[in-house]
């Protein structure tokens, strides 16, 4: 099923990209999908139920001139990028997630010990000699310390991201050289 | 196994039959086809969606959500009273194409003659 899959993403990767494209594909990829199992149940082998079904599409030019789309049309909107910009685009992906994973885990870390240490303070099992006002603050101050740079992280992966924006939004196209 | 080009402008009349018949959705309308010829004219794809897409346009047909089933939530076709009349027309074309292609094409006999 991945080949059909992949083959129809293949085609509808240059056009445009709405609603109406997207219940297109889903429709078309459902009957693919039932007329390979059909072939399947037939007895064909696998190889040659997809190669069947894949020659049963047509020409999607047919389609899109009914449609009035042209396919050239969408292709220039897109900006191109190559090998090396996908990795650094990865790996930044990677480093960012990892940096939003932490503060995500520092402002948990931050809230519970918030929760501990307020209990703590409450049953008078720590910071006993201090003034109650001071005793009640210590808490937050711990949380704000957390919290601070957890939003500095998101903001500092945010910003590094926005660069890649058109990737995340899907507006591109690979170049085919390797 | 049939040449589209030479089928192309009854694609729409096939469809019209099928949907004349009860609502369907592209699947079981390319199967039908299928089945019905005995496999002699299966129906791209791409010309199906396209006839779809020129029958809606012209008010022919109309297409709603069916209910999912299966995970699945398949467009349904439905026929308009305009798609009937249609369907009519397109009927009276082919009996007329027809008799007048029936006029020209005989079998040969061996040697190449009638």
């Amino acid at each position: 099923m991945e080949v059909i899959k992949s083959y129809l993403d293949n085609i509808f990767m240059n056009l445009p990209k709405n609603k109406e494209m997207e219940r297109l594909k889903n429709e078309m990829y459902y009957n693919m999908e039932e007329r390979y199992h059909e072939l399947k149940i037939e007895g064909k082998p696998e190889n040659e139920a997809i190669g069947i079904v894949i020659s049963e599409f047509g020409n999607v030019n047919e389609l899109l001139e009914e449609m009035g789309i042209d396919p050239e049309e969408n292709k220039g909107d897109y900006t191109l990028i190559d090998v090396e910009e996908s990795r650094k685009f990865i790996s930044l992906k990677n480093k960012t997630s990892r940096l939003i994973g932490i503060g995500v885990g520092l402002i948990l870390l931050g809230v519970s010990l918030l929760i501990l240490i307020s209990l703590l303070v409450d049953r008078n099992l720590i910071l006993q000699t201090l003034p109650k006002n001071t005793r009640e603050t210590i808490p937050v101050i711990i949380l704000l310390l957390m919290v601070i740079p957890a939003v500095v992280l998101f903001i500092y992966s945010g910003t590094k991201l926005q660069k890649f924006k058109f990737i995340e939004d899907g507006q591109f196209d690979l170049t085919s050289d390797v | 196994m049939i040449s589209s080009d030479v089928i192309r402008g009854y694609n729409d009349t096939i469809i019209l039959s099928l949907l004349i018949q009860g609502d369907s959705y592209g699947y079981e309308i390319s199967r039908n086809i299928r089945t019905i010829t005995n496999e002699q004219y299966i129906i791209k794809e791409t010309t199906l969606y396209s006839a779809f897409a020129r029958l809606e346009k012209n008010g022919y047909i109309e297409s709603y959500y069916g209910e999912e089933t299966q995970g699945k939530r398949r467009t349904y076709y439905r026929i308009t009273p305009k798609g009937i009349e249609y369907y009519r027309e397109k009927c009276k074309e082919w009996n007329l194409t027809k008799n007048v292609i029936n006029k020209f094409v005989k079998e040969l006999d061996d040697n190449g003659s009638y």
